[in-house]
């Protein structure tokens, strides 16, 4: 079954906090999107470390919103750009989508 | 404990203050996004605990590590399970948490700093670890073993090999290494070659035990411990 991006683990930190939750899901909105972009940008002009140190830091916030196979495809992902391939990258660039829309969905 | 997060991830620092403000006895004291800023910090301010990230430009956490003076005890925080071995290279580095981080792992990682502080302040006492699991290095892989699972403990030279009630381990160390690493209340060294898990003990005969299937020998000086240590009718 596909995998779809929650807030179960942001829900269990907050703990019923609705001031934490609020907190964490404002940073995620704020900083995935400015990752991605510059993610975007190391892919357009083929700097394949950059995007890599990049996959490192979105790969976390992909196992935020609970995709733990996305998670482990993107440890793949990266260890695939620092040998300077990308072969996995239009895969991984579909779940980016999934979850820019999810976190628009929950902003709305 | 007073401690800093350095990471440069904000979503990670606000993670992991969440799980700091949850903890009694932990106090955030400032989080910082680069490693250099926090050296500025720790110059003038005593930390106890750092939560460290691996990858940050430009200097890294193990960069960190290794250039700061007397650092804290330090638990690394990082989405890389490919540096546990450098990690526990360190001293100072109580523990490694992989992102996201789970609450019972931050709760693991807080209680062994705890532990590692006890060891500090009673240094003459025999130590309590409330660590369940061993990792021995082997082949440079990190293999975790069960402390409950093991029976005995045998030096062989420059190695020790410890039997597991499923396995046994050859490691390059010493009987005394490991000694300290286990809990006292388990474990007894019986020989000068022979560590035994106490609860592992099948019977006592003369000057040997059963432990499986194995005969260890018990010497005359520790004999009196051990047999203080059982439950005798």
């Amino acid at each position: 079954m596909e995998e779809v991006p929650n807030l179960n683990y942001i829900d269990q930190l907050a703990n019923g906090d609705l001031a934490i939750k609020k907190r964490l899901i404002d940073v995620i909105q704020s900083e995935f999107p400015e990752e991605v972009k510059q993610y975007r940008v190391s892919i357009n002009s083929k700097n394949w470390q950059d995007a890599a140190a990049l996959v490192h830091k979105i790969k976390h916030k992909i196992g935020v919103v609970g995709l733990e196979k996305t998670y482990e495809f993107a440890k793949l992902y990266e260890d695939q750009l620092k040998q300077n391939e990308h072969k996995y990258q239009s895969d991984f660039e579909q779940s980016l989508l999934k979850i820019e829309l999810f976190l628009k969905e929950i902003k709305d | 404990m007073k401690c800093i997060i350095i990471d440069d991830e904000k979503m990670a620092r606000e993670i992991l203050s969440v799980f700091i403000s949850k903890t009694p006895g932990l106090t955030l004291m400032a989080e910082f996004s680069s490693a250099i800023d926090a050296m500025k910090f720790l110059n003038n301010n005593p930390i106890d605990l750092i939560f460290l990230d691996i990858h940050m430009p430009v200097f890294s956490g193990f960069d960190f590590v290794k250039i700061v003076k007397n650092p804290p005890h330090v638990i690394l925080v990082t989405t890389d399970t490919n540096f546990a071995l450098e990690a526990f290279s360190h001293d100072c580095i109580a523990d490694y948490l992989v992102k996201p981080i789970q609450e019972e792992r931050f709760e693991r990682a807080i209680q062994r700093v705890n532990s590692k502080n006890s060891q500090t302040i009673i240094v003459d006492k025999t130590e309590v670890h409330s660590t369940k699991e061993i990792y021995i290095n082997i082949d440079k892989r990190l293999i975790k073993i069960d402390i409950v699972l093991i029976e005995s403990i045998q030096a062989k030279g420059d190695y020790i090999n410890i039997k597991t009630i499923n396995q046994n381990y050859l490691v390059h160390t010493t009987l005394k290494k490991i000694e300290h690493k286990l809990p006292s209340s388990n474990f007894l060294k019986i020989h000068r070659s022979h560590i035994i898990n106490i609860d592992k003990i099948v019977d006592i005969q003369d000057n040997s035990v059963l432990i499986g299937k194995d005969i260890i020998p018990v010497s005359k000086k520790n004999r009196a411990e051990l047999m203080h240590r059982l439950n005798l009718l």
